[in-house]
């Protein structure tokens, strides 16, 4: 069924100003009354009459009316419209409450009905009706018409219908005739009224929005007869953020900043908005109610109190040609940051342990894909222009950098609610010099660095946009300089080799900018380690490398993505010769004590450590599984002199005073045998299971996943006294896989020490990894796993596999494809590209 | 520390003999730095005689290996003990040096 409710709450719910100190309910939506039914001798011509009238033709159209005809004034609305229609059902309604039952009642059955709220109402009303009808008929299509609802409050009603109902699933329809179309009527009768969506100008920035951002658009400025739109920055993330100029007729509106995004992220902004503007104030801009249309949500944003025309810090960063724009725009740059500092980093700022190539999202194997991927692009643009700039390794840079940011140890620094996304963009100035900033929807409590760190990128990769190919080797060897120091000096105190960047205001606003961005920076850190800091450098430039103008991805043109590659190059090489990262790895599983951090100079067990003391460490289920003392204990005793013959036939290269074994690879910073059973070598046996996969014809390799999460292992498990690795390859495979094997043989391809998390100083992991491989027909589809695993299924044998897996057994994957190819099961082309493409 | 250098070829072998540590490592960065000013690219690095490198010693030739990345060269190392193994194999640099078993394959690799 279709419905149109019309309603008169209007009338007694709003006080007028000149009644509101008599505290007595006055009819203030005559003037609207008026307005929809039609004045003097244009009365019953108004809007609504004529859409009644429409809808009298249409049997399938009922009018429902809410009031209480019969009680003289405050029915009076409806009274005048119930003559306009013959036979509308009225269903009893009080100004304070809402007719929900009998509502129900009158509407019974009306599933998939279309319902067309219009009449007089204040906002809150048409709130309470629309959800009432939400609620009531959750599949009902339920719509309000912006010129067929009468308010006393005009631009507070507005406010309502673009703000709230589209939220409620209550569509708002922005055009009479819309109203019409929406009931199934012909739409002609209703043109006449006019009252257009507003106009979004220029046809461009139109056409950039599809339908829902257009609606949306048209929802924000409702009460505006044409929007201008200007876009700010962006463009590649798929959001949408403009500077709107808007007018009424012919009068000029403040501008307002628009943002449209997918709703998810949209609703990210604003839950930073919300956390940042009780610091920042009058420098973020003032939200309106968000507008939701399909997937996208969008918000209106003001600036309060602004001067002249905005322009972004961007803006101004690309027309500093000359000394004089330069210092305007160092000047805002310095206000937006002594701004933040203040006011935002200052005040939330809090110590704590960071995790820099975690926090960073260095760690995954996606971004040493990518990075890969796009320094080869890169190269092959040099190559095409037969540049002869400095080329970069970047196989080697690839592995430098999977080193450094597997490093999981953390640090003591500071954290603070930052930007998240801060760029030069995203920073708003005006004549005045107000200084606003925008697009929340990565903020949170992140490394004090993080947005400086991203500010600077911006500055030297991506706004710098004046640089040719000829500039490469200048822009390399600056950037040499710029990562060798925490705060590089002023033009003046610049080293001869640079003397080129004091005369040259391309790099010297650069300079400029990288130095107060960094003294900012640093002036908030209570140390002067700035390892977080070139971290996040590190991060952003790799980011850089796909901001490729050829390939459609961003701004950047070849001179400024082989400027961020060399950034990369020598990040990274700074990275890995840092103290931090030449500390020994900290990881341990749970339940471990903290390791004693010690660095490459204290590890080796030859040389003196007077100061290494760890904590000392073995699991309670160890101990309890002595296998001495339990029947089916597979532990070590505690107490070494019970087992010191046995002992002492145990390889291993060095031990302590007690004659237990110590670890080879020197000291791990825990003592004791952690979770692992044995003193010294614990053996484990590690499976590659292989099958040709019978619809690639492609060889799979048999990998599990834990319940937690977390890497995908090989099957493995450890060898018990006195098995034969053979007999422990079968009954690991059972247990981990409920896969018992035939006749397949065992290949051992590896025998060795392997990293593991849990190792101790007195007790490490030695593998043997075992290739299996079976035919298509002997290997089982599906598993039943018994042990570690949650899940086993069989994966292709290649690079992104091996990259999926630990790096000690990415090592056995090596090896048992060297073997494979050797043993002619896998073609040559394919086992090179494997072992070319792992580490 | 005792360095040693010839040539064969273009190819420049240098020896440390000793301690690659803080104290040594100007007079190593010295010896490197003027093989690859005198625009030597294949360096092969004979750590027969290397009896411990520490992280200064490791700075000392990742900076060779960055400046010979800028022209194109390489770097070839063989003959760690376990000890110098261990180092490297703790400090990740096994994977971004090129590590050969003796002086033979550490040459035929370049």
């Amino acid at each position: 069924m279709k419905a149109i409710i019309i309603g008169d709450g209007l009338i007694n719910e709003v006080l007028s100003q000149e009644h509101q100190y008599q505290q007595r309910p006055a009819n203030v939506g005559l003037r609207e009354s008026a307005r929809l039914l039609g004045r003097g001798r244009e009365y019953g011509q108004g809007p609504l009459p004529t859409l009644l009238r429409t809808a009298a033709n249409d049997d399938a159209v009922t009018v429902i009316l809410l009031g209480r005809p019969e009680t003289g004034v405050d029915g009076e609305f409806v009274d005048a419209v119930a003559d306009f229609v013959g036979g509308a059902r009225v269903v009893p309604s009080a100004a304070d409450e809402l007719p929900w039952s009998e509502l129900q009642h009158t509407l019974a059955g009306a599933e998939a009905a279309h319902f067309l709220v219009a009449g007089c109402h204040t906002e809150h009303r048409i709130h309470g009706i629309a959800t009432m009808l939400r609620s009531l008929y959750p599949s009902a299509r339920v719509a309000v018409s912006a010129h067929l609802v009468g308010s006393g409050t005009q631009e507070a009603h507005f406010a309502a219908l673009r703000h709230t109902l589209p939220n409620l699933g209550v569509t708002v329809l922005l055009d009479a005739a819309e109203a019409a179309t929406f009931l199934g009527l012909p739409d002609d009768a209703m043109a006449a009224f006019g009252l257009h969506p507003c106009a979004i100008e220029p046809p461009e920035a139109r056409d950039a929005l599809d339908d829902d951002k257009q609606r949306i658009v048209q929802s924000l400025c409702m009460h505006w007869t044409r929007a201008h739109l200007r876009p700010l920055g962006g463009g590649f993330s798929g959001s949408a953020l403009f500077l709107a100029d808007g007018w009424k007729g012919d009068a000029r509106t403040e501008p307002m900043v628009v943002k449209i995004d997918a709703f998810a992220q949209m609703r990210r902004e604003l839950d930073g908005y919300h956390q940042v503007k009780d610091f920042l104030g009058k420098h973020v801009p003032t939200f309106g109610y968000p507008v939701r249309h399909g997937d996208s949500l969008g918000v209106g944003m003001e600036l309060a109190a602004m001067e002249g025309r905005p322009a972004t810090l961007q803006d101004t960063f690309e027309e500093a040609e000359t000394e004089e724009i330069a210092q305007l725009f160092l000047t805002r740059l310095d206000k937006a940051l002594t701004l933040l500092a203040d006011k935002l980093y200052r005040n939330t700022r809090q110590s704590g342990r960071v995790v820099p190539f975690r926090v960073f999202g260095m760690h995954t194997e996606q971004q040493l894909t990518w990075l890969r991927q796009n320094a080869d692009v890169i190269l092959s643009y040099l190559d095409e222009a037969g540049s002869a700039a400095d080329r970069v390794d970047v196989e080697q840079l690839v592995q430098i950098v999977r080193l450094v940011a597997r490093n999981p140890d953390g640090l003591d620094s500071e954290a603070c609610v930052v930007h998240g996304d801060l760029n030069l963009a995203n920073v708003i100035c005006d004549a005045g010099d107000n200084t606003w900033f925008i697009d929340w929807t990565h903020s949170g409590t992140m490394p004090i660095e993080l947005d400086f760190a991203k500010l600077e990128n911006d500055v030297k990769f991506v706004m710098s946009k004046a640089f040719d190919l000829d500039d490469v080797d200048r822009l390399k060897k600056f950037e040499d300089y710029l990562l060798a120091q925490p705060v590089p000096s002023d033009a003046d105190g610049l080293p001869d080799a640079l003397r080129f960047a004091k005369w040259d205001l391309r790099f010297r606003k650069i300079l400029s900018a990288v130095r107060r961005i960094r003294q900012v920076c640093f002036s908030l850190k209570d140390g002067d380690d700035w390892l977080v800091y070139r971290v996040g450098l590190l991060r952003y430039a790799t980011h850089t490398l796909s901001f490729d103008k050829r390939r459609d991805r961003g701004e950047c043109e070849l001179p400024q993505l082989l400027h961020a590659l060399y950034s990369v190059d020598a990040l990274a090489l700074s990275l890995v010769a840092d103290d931090f990262h030449l500390k020994i790895r900290a990881e341990r599983p749970a339940g471990y004590p903290e390791r004693q951090r010690i660095s490459i100079d204290e590890a080796p067990w030859v040389l003196d450590c007077p100061s290494y003391d760890p904590p000392y460490f073995v699991a309670d289920h160890v101990l309890a599984n002595d296998r001495l003392s339990v029947p089916d204990g597979w532990a070590d005793p505690e107490d070494v002199t019970r087992i010191a013959d046995e002992l002492a036939d145990r390889t291993a290269k060095r031990r302590d005073e007690l004659g237990r074994p110590l670890n080879p690879r020197g000291r791990t910073g825990i003592a004791g045998r952690g979770v692992l059973g044995f003193w010294g070598a614990n053996l484990s046996v590690a499976i590659v299971a292989v099958r040709t996969n019978p619809t690639s014809g492609g060889l799979d390799v048999l990998l599990g996943a834990r319940e937690d999460g977390g890497d995908l292992e090989l099957p493995k498990g450890f060898i018990r006294p006195a098995e034969e690795p053979d007999a422990a390859v079968h009954r690991v495979l059972t247990l981990e896989a409920g896969w018992q094997l035939g006749a397949e043989p065992a290949v051992q391809v590896f025998d060795g020490y392997t990293y593991d998390a849990r190792q101790t100083d007195h007790a490490w992991v030695e593998s043997r990894a075992f290739v299996v491989a079976v035919d298509a027909d002997g290997a089982p589809e599906s598993f039943a796993p018994g042990g570690a695993f949650e899940e086993l299924r069989w994966l292709p044998l290649d690079a992104a596999t091996a990259n999926r897996v630990p790096s000690g057994q990415a090592a056995f994957l090596r090896e048992a494809v060297t073997h494979l190819k050797e043993a002619g099961r896998m073609d040559a082309g394919t086992a090179d590209t494997f072992l070319a493409k792992t580490g | 520390m005792d360095i040693t250098t010839r040539t064969e070829n273009d190819i420049t072998l240098i020896a440390f003999a000793g301690n690659l540590d803080t104290n040594t490592s100007p007079e190593a960065q010295q010896a490197l730095d003027g093989i690859v000013e005198a625009g030597g690219t294949k360096i092969v690095v004979d750590f027969t005689t290397l009896d411990y490198i520490s992280s200064a010693g490791l700075r000392v030739l990742l900076a060779t290996a960055k400046r010979l990345n800028g022209v194109g060269g390489t770097m070839h190392m063989f003959g760690l003990n376990d000890t110098v193994e261990e180092v490297f194999e703790i400090s990740g640099f096994s994977t971004i040096f090129k590590v050969f078993s003796d002086e033979n394959a550490a040459l035929a690799g370049l």
